[in-house]
């Protein structure tokens, strides 16, 4: 870092000495790239940038090319001005665009002129990448640019370094720790892709990084929905644009929650619309729809993320329930009613024994009055009869009889008083007759 | 012929310790007609008797049993009801026991006096020998069907 706040590029002394910077330098992943440009290091490139640039030159310019990735990862916040002193090695990405002018030193300057110019300019700059490299590859840097200048206006007036934009993210953290985040979370991009779909979540919630909210009137975009829609991972697409072409690449691990969240993972063809938004917001344009690939590689997206569709599915398999009668086979009858057949069958079982029972018991009698009346005396004295249940006994009169006494002063009745006159009469005669008896004896004597 | 209800109430009075209006009732019929249906009465109310009073898996002794308490019941009962014919006449309905070298006349006897004293050991109240002579009458037209 040079005295004026400037990074420099260190020296590139080999390819391999790059490549292994490039592997130690954080990398701005897209995780990153999703809570705005702003934040993050312009000088910083992907590696899919560092690809780009390794692909579009010849191997002696792309190991300049790689140097750009040193500094990055080092101290260079202030990348306003990392972009001029990286870029004379290689000429192709040192280049200003020629219409912007070419006398742009710093991204703050380049930002500045990116806002003097009309919108379509800047969209002019994003070439995708299968067009031929010579003229498109200059334009990426200011296209680069471009994306810093819209989310610079918001910041710019405060504070214009980037650092202390990232600060907003992390108070408690030194200088340093804003420029640690993104490498952190370029790591849990590519290996959580859950966390990514978070960020996904946020975006399209509205919980979006402060320095992303500026893309929204970007005016250089044109299209200030796709601002808001895609928000922090508008610059991670756009470079996918210029690799892949419009559709999401399979490959990269942010294509993902960009292109089909958790939430909208359950059908493929209902994510195509939002990831067209989402992923290009000059998707709708170009008029583009999903190939077959592009459906495949959905799908076996969310084949990986919610595993293989069931074979039964929207059928109800049979399933036997605790207090439920048990799934049966069809052919089994057992609580049902018999069948015809078995009717049929205990009918004839029937008709034979009641037949029997006619050719035994019922037989023709001539003289029926005879026997009827014969027995009717025998029938007449089994129904009187009670059937016998056991010997017959004498119950025993356990109690005393108690005779109640006439009560007193009771009314003499007749024969009661004819008794009492016979005894009273016969009393009497034995007493005159003994009367008499004595006065003849005495009589005689004298 | 079917039974017909002239048939069904001379029993009926029978079973109803109704002597006299028994006798009355089925003089009332005609030869024909005892002959046939109040016969075939009398035999099909001895079958829905037996199969009422015994199981299934009835066995002799049961029936031995059975046979030796009817014939306790009275002097004219023991005299003219022989133990022998009666138990037969009652395993030809429980156990499909034959009954071709018994005369008619006694097995028309003995089914009387047996049915009658499974129906007076029952004790059934009207609704109760109505029902039961229903049944006899149906199982009766079966046979006369």
């Amino acid at each position: 870092m040079s005295a004026d706040g400037t990074t420099h590029a260190p020296p590139a002394d080999t390819t391999s000495n790059a490549a292994d910077q490039s592997r130690q330098a954080p990398q701005p992943a897209d995780g990153a790239r999703q809570h705005g440009d702003a934040r993050q290091p312009r000088g910083t490139p992907t590696r899919q940038e560092h690809a780009d640039a390794m692909l579009a030159h010849p191997p002696g310019q792309a190991h300049e090319a790689t140097s750009r990735a040193a500094p990055a990862g080092l101290d260079n916040r202030q990348t306003g001005q990392a972009r001029p002193e990286r870029t004379p090695g290689a000429a192709s990405e040192a280049k200003p665009n020629p219409g912007l002018g070419a006398e742009v030193h710093t991204r703050q300057d380049h930002a500045d002129a990116m806002l003097a110019h009309p919108p379509g300019h800047a969209r002019k700059m994003a070439v995708p990448a299968d067009e031929p490299p010579s003229p498109a590859i200059p334009s990426r840097p200011d296209e680069r640019t471009g994306e810093a200048e819209t989310a610079r206006p918001q910041h710019q007036d405060s504070n214009p370094t980037r650092p202390s934009q990232s600060t907003e993210d992390v108070p408690a953290s030194g200088p340093e720790q804003p420029q640690a985040r993104p490498v952190r979370r370029d790591g849990e991009a590519q290996s959580h892709p859950e966390d990514q779909g978070d960020q996904a979540d946020r975006a399209t919630n509205g919980d979006r990084h402060p320095t992303a909210r500026p893309e929204a009137g970007n005016p250089a975009s044109g299209q200030p929905d796709a601002g808001t829609t895609t928000g922090p991972g508008d610059g991670d697409t756009q470079s996918r644009d210029r690799q892949n072409g419009p559709f999401p690449s399979p490959t990269t691990a942010d294509a993902r929650p960009t292109a089909l969240g958790p939430h909208e993972g359950s059908d493929p063809d209902a994510a195509r619309p939002q990831s067209a938004t989402a992923t290009t917001p000059g998707k709708r344009d170009q008029g583009d729809g999903w190939t077959q690939a592009d459906r495949d590689r959905v799908r076996a997206l969310y084949a990986e993320d919610f595993g293989p569709k069931p074979a039964t599915a929207g059928r109800d398999r049979g399933v036997n329930v605790v207090g439920d009668k048990p799934v049966r086979s069809p052919g089994d009858a057992s609580d049902l009613p018999p069948s015809g057949e078995e009717l049929v069958e205990t009918a004839d079982e029937d008709d034979s024994r009641t037949e029997k029972f006619r050719n035994r018991l019922f037989k023709s009698i001539e003289d029926i009055d005879d026997t009827i009346n014969d027995a009717a005396p025998v029938v007449q004295s089994v129904l009187l009869q009670p059937p016998p249940t056991g010997s017959p006994g004498v119950i025993a009169d356990t109690h005393a009889h108690w005779m109640p006494e006439s009560p007193p002063n009771a009314t003499p009745s007749v024969g009661g008083i004819a008794e009492l006159t016979l005894v009273a009469s016969v009393l009497v005669d034995r007493a005159i007759h003994r009367a008499r008896h004595k006065v003849v004896n005495e009589t005689g004597r004298g | 012929m079917p039974v017909t209800d002239e048939q069904v109430a001379s029993l009926r009075a029978q079973l109803s310790r109704q002597p006299e209006e028994h006798l009355r009732l089925f003089n009332l019929l005609d030869h024909e007609s005892k002959k046939t249906g109040y016969q075939a009465l009398v035999s099909a109310a001895f079958v829905v008797a037996v199969q009422r009073r015994f199981a299934s898996g009835a066995g002799m002794e049961e029936v031995m049993e059975f046979v030796g308490g009817v014939r306790s019941r009275s002097s004219l009962a023991a005299d003219q009801l022989d133990p022998v014919i009666a138990e037969r006449v009652i395993m030809s309905v429980l156990a499909d026991d034959s009954l071709d070298d018994v005369d008619a006349r006694q097995s028309f006897q003995a089914q009387l006096v047996l049915m009658a004293a499974i129906v007076g050991d029952e004790d059934l109240d009207d609704a109760g020998l109505d029902a039961f002579l229903a049944q006899a009458r149906k199982l009766a037209d079966k046979w006369l069907g």
